[in-house]
């Protein structure tokens, strides 16, 4: 079963950008404390 | 699924895990619970790979913790209560008994008595106490995990407690596979390749993809394998140009070829072949031009295969292999126009998941078992092909452990449709 380039893993574009939006408002709760 | 590894090696691994754990430290592992599917309705059981890795032990709701305090490492598993009346519904709670078979832990305690046990270490460390976890999330959607729970209660409860992720270490001894470890990945192989021989005896126009699927169900679940490490892909025609199609409903026709990715498993460590074939028993003369190619990518991929190496350069040997023949055939004018035909990753590394841990950048060493996997995808001539075997990594190159699967052309158009 293939994988991406450069990745261990494939993901879906949803799953991708919803990762994406998650790890942008954890650093943003980082940057607020 | 007929257990094969003593509880030596479970011990071995531990004792290699503790051996990188700091002093005042300890690592809590669960083996993980039964989702529910719908209403009262359960998935089977799975366990947390890692967990797994250190007992051998694949029930639910157990807990692995093993401290280091002053030099002095302890194992403890937490099992559950014994029930009788849970036991007339589900049976048996997994005994001190048979987990100490399974896993060599010698110290048990129940499931209730676990955080009271945590609470002692902890004062016993009197401030300095670190914890590691499995803190592993595949994406952000992802329930939260038991050991996630754990650690947001864990330091809400002790605020100097530093929290680890024990990831890293667990990657760093899975990827190199023990002997026993390479013995279950031969026999997924091995029922692996009878599930194959089936499908393709069986095999012949006009057959519904999921028909095929049945005879791979059937070689495997033959062989007790009833957990699959992924769902098989059987892809005729188009569908092969999708690469991790899973709906296999469609019909095979006259002159399609079908493209397998697939794969049993033997006590969790996974087998992951690709074969493509014809599923009226010959290729065409198209076909098969595309096809040796593909097959040359992939023996030529695999005479790279040797410690050193990383995976990144082992598909930049099958893009070039991939570009010069599609040069050759006018399918592509230049070297850029690859990834219109080939747009995955040629390798990854195969054991307790298909998709197994690993460093992407990081050189391979012996040990290590890869798949190599080239494809080429062309939509307009609904042409999908995919070779892949599964491979381990010697001292001075590697070994084909997959290597009786059939994979020439004249082989593999003796084996369709032969069924006695």
């Amino acid at each position: 079963m293939v994988v991406e380039l450069e990745e261990r893993y494939r993901k879906d574009t949803a799953v991708k950008e919803l990762d994406q939006a998650m790890q942008k408002l954890m650093n943003e709760g980082e940057e607020n404390k | 699924m007929t257990r094969t590894m003593d509880s030596k090696e479970f011990i071995n691994r531990r004792q290699k895990l503790a051996e990188k754990m700091p002093d005042h430290s300890a690592l809590v592992l669960f083996s993980g619970d039964v989702k529910t599917r719908s209403n009262d309705d359960k998935f089977p059981f799975s366990p947390n790979r890692n967990f797994y890795y250190l007992t051998g032990i694949a029930r639910s709701n157990l807990i692995l913790m093993i401290t280091k305090r002053t030099g002095i490492v302890t194992e403890t598993l937490f099992l559950q209560r014994p029930n009788e009346l849970e036991a007339k519904w589900t049976g048996a709670v997994l005994s001190d008994q048979e987990a100490k078979e399974q896993s060599g832990i010698e110290h048990f305690d129940y499931l209730d008595e676990w955080l009271q046990a945590f609470a002692t270490f902890m004062r016993r460390c009197e401030g300095k106490g670190s914890l590691y976890l499995d803190l592993y999330r595949y994406q952000w959607s992802d329930e939260l995990t038991p050991a996630e729970a754990f650690a947001e209660d864990a330091q809400k409860k002790y605020r100097t407690l530093q929290i680890h992720d024990a990831g890293p270490w667990l990657k760093e001894l899975r990827m190199v596979k023990s002997p026993a470890e390479i013995e279950e990945i031969r026999r997924a192989i091995a029922i692996t390749d009878e599930a194959i021989r089936r499908m393709w005896s069986h095999a012949r126009p006009g057959m519904m993809e999921y028909e095929l699927e049945a005879h791979y169900d059937f070689a495997l679940k033959s062989h007790g394998v009833r957990e699959l490490p992924y769902l098989p892909i059987i892809a005729s025609g188009i569908n092969a140009t999708i690469l991790h199609y899973e709906e296999n409903n469609q019909r095979t026709e006259d002159g399609d070829l079908v493209l397998l990715d697939l794969g049993a498993a033997s006590n969790y460590y996974a087998a992951d072949i690709s074969r493509t074939f014809p599923v009226n028993g010959h290729f065409t003369e198209r076909q098969k031009e595309i096809y040796q190619l593909v097959l040359e990518a992939e023996i030529k991929t695999i005479a790279a295969v040797k410690p050193g190496v990383t995976l990144q350069q082992l598909n930049e040997v099958t893009k070039q292999v991939l570009t010069d023949g599609l040069l050759r055939l006018g399918l592509i004018q230049e070297s850029s126009e690859l990834s219109k035909y080939y747009y995955h990753s040629v390798a990854h590394h195969l054991g307790l998941d298909t998709h197994d841990v690993s460093d992407y950048s990081a050189a391979i060493e012996p040990g290590m078992v890869i798949t190599i996997e080239p494809g080429l995808y062309i939509e307009e001539e609904a042409i999908g092909i995919r070779i892949e075997d599964d491979v381990l990594v010697t001292a001075d190159g590697c070994e084909v452990l997959s290597s009786q699967i059939p994979k020439e052309i004249e082989e593999v158009e003796l084996l369709i449709g032969k069924k006695e």
